[in-house]
């Protein structure tokens, strides 16, 4: 797989958030392409495949999946509880990206099988560094599962 | 009237006055009630002031108590619920007697008043649980997008900003990342707070040990020297919320010295009959005595904001988690310029656990 062409998704409803990773990644100067959904069930149907994303060629699987806690509709842990029940999607790499640092949403989304667990820094130098680290160490380091089941 | 037995006077000897004294002055509501037709004839002063304006007819079943000649009931009178007795005097005369319903509780109605306390407690903690999982998700985001857009104002519009321009959005930055500050203390004091149960051995030398740890700079070197005496007796406390205390008191001393000053923070424990007392003393700018007690309080500050950053919760949450676990917190300065001398004082613990 081409990894520069490989899609990051990320899952994301606050408009203010959406720009700000857009920008530290352009200016990390990460070319892969972005997909942005806005609530958790635009998510599901964008992972499964739904209408109107039932097209692959054009609305490839992601490499990796960004994924905020707090949406509308589906929250991030019933999204991640419904992506690991997919034979054709269960190892889909998945970091949590939240503003709580509280432990009992930590625990809960490893329990529910988050790859790992990002807290949204308040700074946006920092976020910087951070989309840099994901971006070397997931897309580029990481050795990826195949999705088949 | 009734004889009085054991009495060391015959009821002929007592005028009548000085029976009817006796039962007016009686904290008990006592009256005197005529049968046929049933009223009330008199009324001593607490039974006025328990039945106001209030007669016979008013109270539920009094009417054919009086009539059958005894009986008891209960009634409500102004918010207040008592029992009333109603005994034999005379063939045409009864004695009115009040009571307070449910004055003495038993011990099942103890029971329920505890658990009834206790459910009310756990629910105010729920509540200031979820308040502080509100702040921690919601509050953190529009301050992102300020510092975030801020940010790129600044690095992205440099040239139509100008000098003016640039300088707002600088401001802009710095008071969201102030705000994020308090945001994190505001968090961290209710934690602290919640958490500070004494219920374990506390190893001080090892909550000093993760403090240094936290002040470390990324090449591993502290801000300033930081002098520990060793060995610090262990207490009786809790874990975290210790760590949170001690960690104030040394970003305090690290912290709050003259411009252009380095820190020299010194650390030490004594033994204090049951108790042991850790002191964090400092080189930095002091305490005035008159604010000796002042700077424990809850958002007091003694400097603004421009002087020296804070948020005036560090030292609040110092005293709040020493008196929960049962111990104290204070300070010794003989003013400005001539350091200060913090303390936190917590039970020692009892042999090894």
């Amino acid at each position: 797989m081409n990894l520069a062409q490989a899609v990051l998704l990320l899952v994301e409803d606050d408009p203010n958030d959406v720009l700000l990773i857009q920008r530290a990644l352009n200016k990390a100067r990460i070319a892969n392409p972005v997909v942005v959904v806005r609530d958790g069930e635009e998510a599901v149907r964008y992972l499964g495949g739904l209408d109107p994303y039932g097209d692959r060629e054009a609305h490839p699987l992601p490499m990796l999946v960004l994924l905020d806690l707090k949406l509308p509709r589906r929250t991030g842990f019933e999204v991640l509880e419904w992506v690991r029940a997919q034979p054709g999607l269960k190892r889909l790499p998945i970091v949590i990206m939240t503003s709580s640092r509280e432990t009992p949403d930590i625990n809960r989304a490893y329990d529910l099988g988050a790859s790992s667990y990002l807290v949204k820094p308040g700074e946006f130098q920092d976020l910087m560094r951070l989309v840099d680290s994901l971006h070397l160490y997931w897309m580029v380091l990481n050795e990826h599962p195949s999705l088949e089941p | 009237m009734a004889e009085m037995t054991g009495a060391s006077c015959e009821p002929s000897d007592v005028s009548p006055g000085v029976w009817r004294s006796l039962v007016e002055a009686a904290p008990t509501p006592l009256g005197l009630l005529e049968r046929d037709p049933p009223r009330l004839a008199w009324r001593n002063p607490a039974l006025s002031a328990a039945l106001g304006a209030r007669d016979v007819g008013d109270l539920d079943g009094l009417a054919a108590a009086v009539q059958g000649g005894a009986g008891a009931g209960e009634c409500d009178l102004d918010g207040r619920r008592w029992r009333w007795s109603v005994t034999p005097l005379e063939p045409t005369r009864l004695a009115l007697r009040l009571e307070p319903a449910g004055a003495s509780p038993t011990e099942d109605e103890l029971r329920a008043r505890l658990a009834a306390e206790e459910a009310r407690r756990a629910a105010a903690w729920k509540d200031l649980e979820t308040f502080t999982y509100y702040v921690s998700h919601d509050l953190r985001a529009p301050l992102r997008a300020v510092e975030g857009f801020a940010a790129a104002l600044l690095e992205d519009c440099a040239p139509q900003l100008g000098e003016l321009g640039g300088d707002y959005a600088r401001r802009l930055v710095a008071a969201s990342s102030r705000m994020s500050g308090l945001i994190d203390d505001l968090l961290a004091y209710n934690r602290a707070v919640r958490e500070a149960v004494a219920s374990e051995r506390v190893e001080l030398e090892r909550v000093l040990d993760e403090c240094l740890g936290r002040l470390r700079g990324p090449e591993g070197q502290v801000p300033g020297s930081i002098e520990v005496a060793r060995p610090i007796p262990a207490v009786r406390g809790a874990q975290r919320p210790l760590v949170h205390a001690v960690l104030h008191l040394l970003r305090n001393a690290l912290h709050f010295v003259p411009p252009g000053g380095a820190a020299r923070v010194r650390v030490r424990a004594e033994r204090r009959g049951a108790r042991v007392r850790l002191w964090v003393e400092d080189e930095g700018i002091g305490v005035p005595p008159e604010h000796h007690e002042r700077i424990f309080r809850p958002f007091e500050r003694l400097h603004g904001i421009e002087a020296y950053a804070g948020s005036g919760l560090g030292l609040a949450l110092v005293r709040e988690v020493a008196d929960r676990l049962g111990g104290a917190a204070g300070v010794e300065s003989e003013g400005e310029g001539r350091g200060s001398r913090f303390w936190l004082e917590l039970p020692a613990a009892g042999g090894a656990s």
